[in-house]
């Protein structure tokens, strides 16, 4: 086998001096907050807006379907039962949300 | 120009057709009819089954057989006879959704025991559990024909009509279910 043909085998690897690497750390924070700055300028409003649209349809989702738990009527719960055990991680909170009190702050904070 | 037709001369002139619905109010005749209808089909080789929907069932009695609850009995070579125990079948589920709550987390929270168990009181349980049934029946195709003895005439009308009210609130849910997952791309952001 050719010596050349051998060397092809061994990985390029780059061997950084302990400046350099600073030096890259450095650069990875820098660009980490300069994505954290432009992710709280114009994304956290729509990304926070996004789960809380998210939050809403998933009650709103269970409400429809396990309406039944709290005595809302829905339809015979014979097929919503198919879909209990994947929801019996959100019974609590959902029952939570849907059952608190609410008064006129909700409306300015929430 | 007489329209009267007899069982035989229509089967005879519609080949395709497989699912046979006797439905009238009672007293009419569609459980003897059925049994009728389903007898002379087996003896003509056709593998048949006989489904009772009603909750007062009596092809145990034109039979003379117990079938309650036992599910696809063989009454003679290729007749088949099932009348369902709505009760004993919505138990059954019960435990199964149970059994399958345990297996994912382990018990089964109180919460959702209380509803497994509320939840077998609820208005037309028992015709969810034959619907399914039925439905059940139908899909898994062993047989050649499947003959229907339908509850009274007002009661099965309403019982075919579920099927419509449930497609388009499954369709909903369906549709709900899935705006949320659409907002799991903003979280990824």
């Amino acid at each position: 086998m050719l010596l050349s043909q051998r060397k092809s085998h061994i990985p390029d690897v780059k061997i950084m001096t302990k400046k350099e690497k600073e030096g890259e750390k450095k650069e990875s924070e820098v660009k980490k907050a300069a994505k954290g700055l432009v992710y709280g300028m114009a994304m956290h409003g729509m990304v926070s807006y996004a789960l809380k649209t998210r939050m809403h349809l998933e009650n709103l989702f269970m409400l429809i379907t396990m309406g039944d738990m709290l005595g809302v009527p829905v339809l015979p719960p014979y097929y919503c039962l198919r879909l209990l055990p994947y929801c019996v991680p959100h019974i609590k909170t959902w029952k939570r949300t849907l059952l608190r009190e609410r008064d006129v702050t909700d409306s300015i904070f929430a | 120009m007489s329209t009267t037709l007899s069982i035989e001369e229509y089967l005879k002139s519609h080949p395709n057709v497989k699912y046979i619905l006797f439905g009238g109010k009672g007293g009419l005749g569609k459980t003897t009819l059925s049994a009728a209808t389903a007898f002379w089909l087996a003896k003509s080789g056709k593998k048949v089954v006989v489904f009772s929907t009603d909750p007062q069932a009596s092809l145990t009695d034109i039979f003379e057989r117990n079938i309650f609850g036992k599910g696809e009995v063989e009454i003679a070579p290729n007749l088949f006879a099932l009348e369902i125990d709505a009760d004993k079948r919505i138990a059954d589920y019960q435990q199964e959704i149970r059994r399958k709550i345990t297996e994912m987390y382990g018990e089964v929270p109180k919460e959702a025991d209380d509803y497994i168990q509320s939840a077998a009181a609820e208005p037309a349980m028992a015709e969810s559990a034959t619907f399914d049934a039925m439905v059940e029946l139908m899909t898994g195709g062993a047989y050649d024909y499947y003959i229907f003895d339908m509850m009274p005439h007002g009661h099965a009308i309403r019982f075919l009509g579920m099927s419509e009210i449930l497609d388009a609130w499954v369709n909903k849910i369906v549709k709900l279910g899935k705006k949320p997952q659409n907002m799991v791309m903003w979280r990824q952001l």
